[in-house]
């Protein structure tokens, strides 16, 4: 080899490596590339999944939102905001007039405002009133639509007084309610498409999120008869003659002379049921003459009663508990249930519902209307009305009702002017038919409220106000 | 041997290049050709493939995004609203009906007017938010008189409380105690006996009790 020659290999060959080592780097450059790319992809796919994750969530997050919004307008509605504060002291010291107290002072309390979306109020009151005035102020407080909650309660019992029923307490109430706080930043509502109408979709959801948060109210029951726990119920020892200062047997005597008369008239209640001794169910004339002899005695007994309430005889307060407890209430409760009519004697049966139905289909079979409605009015009066009874005998009445109506519209139908003079049947089209003059095709109109339905060899049917007649020819 | 060619350039036999030469060019320009041959392969052929993927799927995502930043506006105004919820439940949950706790104290007070199990009556009463140990609630506290020596029927008051209705919610009663007073012989019966009457109610626990018996 001539050394020229081995120069120019040797160039051949360096500048092949170079060149060649160029090309390998760029090969290195442009996989690299594509294998960042490839991260890219496959990020982006992660992204693009996750994103469509979230999209399937929508509907029922706005649904969830919608709900949310429209009960939390509710829920608030419980929580004034602030310029309803001042509202809130008118409404205390309204409520404390509504229930007879006297109110000797009103002031808010201070308090440090808190961080949270709401933030609490408190008023401290000063009263003056009776234990079941205090009862009704608190219940007013506690059922009042915006939030209160009483926090403290002070009562200093009254002095023993003339009469139990005068005994006025000193009482400091404290009454907390919350307020909206605006000034936590809230995040702005999302605006939903089509909110109103999707709103109207969810009334039953929104109604049903709503209800489980109804409170159920409690109401006072008022002093019924009870003593007010924070007097001393005890009687003056010198029994003093005159108003309410009977002695405490004569005050006992009193209430057992009410309670025994009671019992007699429960004992003549049961007879009537048929409960009393013998088991047996008396007759017409025997009841009347049993509730005779029960509302005599119901009548003394409240005239009674009455007669010891109005002149205080029982002072003793656990004893007026016990006539009003053991006696008035189970009085009232047992006159109150003897009204009650029961409804078996009152309106008619299934049987007799049954036989009404089916004389009335077969008069209307017949043609005899006059019959139907005749039967039908007969026991118009004991149908009862459409929604009394089991299941069947509110069918029976609906369909006893719908064969009355259809026999009044024949009825109707009948007086009509309707003369058939001819008619011509196709049994492969409309038949046709004159009446009065005029002639008609099957489904034709005659006048505004009857339509020639169909023909037949021997009579022509039309339909009347709703009710398919048939007038044989 | 020297040789001398004197024939003028342009009538000169042209010299082949040499075998070896030729290769190693040969080889040398194909292996670079294979090279820039592959770069470009990978450059216009697989690069702009994956770009073009990579864009097509940019432009996807970019057709999603605003409905996911929509769905997550709807979840963080849902959880805004769930903390508000959460706050007027709890409100709820502690509230107590002191009309409905008082009415029934009156009604265990009075036993339907028998006042042979006992009479009893109070001097004053103190309702007011407290602790029991760490667990927050309120104190109900009274001074109470009954009538009579016998300190039986202030037990037996105790045991009407602790039985009825009213006493559900109530974490704790003071034990029975009594001090018998001086004699007032104007009223009848003369004796009564003063006693302490305390107890401590935790808002909720008569609602869980509820659930529980349910």
């Amino acid at each position: 080899m001539v050394p020229n020659e081995k120069k120019v290999l040797l160039g051949i060959g360096v500048v092949s490596l170079v060149l060649a080592g160029v090309g390998a780097f760029g090969i290195h450059y442009a996989l690299g590339k594509v294998s960042e790319e490839e991260t890219a992809i496959h990020d982006l796919q992660g992204k693009i999944k996750e994103a469509r994750g979230k999209i399937a969530q929508i509907p029922a997050d706005e649904k969830d939102v919608i709900i949310l919004r429209e009960n939390v307008k509710e829920y608030a509605k419980i929580l004034p905001d602030e310029k309803e504060v001042t509202e809130y002291a008118r409404t205390l010291a309204h409520y404390s007039s509504q229930a007879g107290m006297i109110l000797t002072s009103l002031s808010p309390e201070i308090r440090q405002k808190r961080k949270g979306t709401f933030q609490p109020i408190r008023y401290k009151m000063k009263l003056q009133g009776s234990l079941w005035q205090l009862m009704r102020l608190i219940n007013l407080l506690e059922n009042h639509p915006r939030f209160m909650q009483v926090k403290q309660i002070r009562l200093s019992a009254a002095r023993k007084g003339k009469t139990v029923g005068d005994a006025v307490h000193t009482v400091g109430l404290t009454v907390e309610t919350y307020y909206y706080n605006k000034s936590v930043k809230g995040k702005t509502q999302v605006k939903i498409p089509n909110y109103l109408s999707k709103k109207t979709d969810l009334e039953e959801a929104i109604h049903n999120a709503r209800s489980k948060f109804e409170e159920d109210k409690y109401s006072f029951k008022g002093p019924s008869g009870r003593r007010d726990i924070f007097v001393d119920p005890r009687l003056p020892s010198q029994g003093a003659e005159g108003k309410g200062r009977l002695p405490r047997k004569q005050q006992q005597r009193i209430v057992d002379a009410c309670r025994k008369l009671l019992a007699e008239i429960v004992e003549i209640k049961k007879r009537m049921d048929g409960k009393g001794p013998g088991g047996s169910r008396p007759n017409i004339i025997q009841r009347f003459e049993l509730g005779k002899e029960m509302s005599k005695r119901i009548g003394i007994l409240r005239s009674k009663i009455q007669q010891i309430e109005e002149q205080g005889l029982l002072s003793y307060a656990p004893l007026h508990s016990q006539l009003v407890t053991n006696v008035k209430e189970p009085l009232e409760k047992l006159v109150a249930s003897s009204k009650e009519k029961k409804p078996e004697s009152e309106f008619l049966g299934v049987d007799a519902l049954e036989r009404i139905k089916k004389s009335m289909e077969d008069a209307l079979d017949l043609g005899d209307l006059d019959l139907a409605v005749e039967r039908y009015k007969l026991a118009q009066n004991k149908i009862g009305p459409a929604d009394f009874g089991t299941p069947k005998r509110r069918q029976l009445v609906k369909i006893v009702k719908g064969l009355y109506r259809k026999a009044l519209v024949a009825q109707e139908f009948a007086r009509k002017k309707i003369k058939i003079t001819g008619r011509i049947l196709r049994p492969d089209g409309l038949s046709l038919v004159i009446i009065n003059g005029k002639s008609y095709f099957e489904g034709d109109p005659v006048d505004e409220d009857l339509f020639v339905k169909s023909l037949t060899p021997d009579s022509v049917e039309f339909i009347y106000k709703g009710v398919v007649i048939s007038k044989k020819i | 041997m020297i040789r001398i060619n004197l024939l003028p350039e342009e009538y000169r036999r042209k010299e082949k290049t040499s075998f070896k030469i030729f290769l190693a060019t040969a080889g040398g320009a194909l292996l670079v050709s294979a090279c820039a041959g592959i770069f470009a392969y990978i450059w216009f052929g697989s690069l702009a493939e994956v770009r073009e993927k990579r864009a097509t799927l940019q432009e996807n995502y970019q057709v999603l995004v605003p409905q996911a930043a929509y769905d997550d506006q709807l979840k963080a105004e849902k959880q805004d609203f769930a903390a508000r919820e959460k706050t007027i439940k709890q409100i709820r949950r502690n509230r107590i009906s002191w009309t409905r706790k008082l009415d029934q104290f009156i009604d265990v007070v009075n036993n339907n007017g028998d006042d042979q199990r006992h009479l009893a009556w109070f001097g004053s009463l103190e309702i007011s938010p407290g602790k029991l140990g760490k667990r927050p609630g309120y104190n109900m506290n009274l001074a109470g008189y009954c009538a009579g020596n016998d300190l039986g029927k202030v037990a037996n008051l105790f045991d009407d409380i602790v039985q009825s209705d009213f006493f559900k919610g109530f974490a704790a009663i003071n034990e029975p105690s009594g001090k018998v007073q001086k004699l007032q012989k104007d009223l009848d019966p003369p004796e009564s006996v003063a006693f302490p009457l305390k107890m401590f109610l935790i808002p909720g626990l008569e609602k869980k009790a509820d659930k529980k018996k349910k």
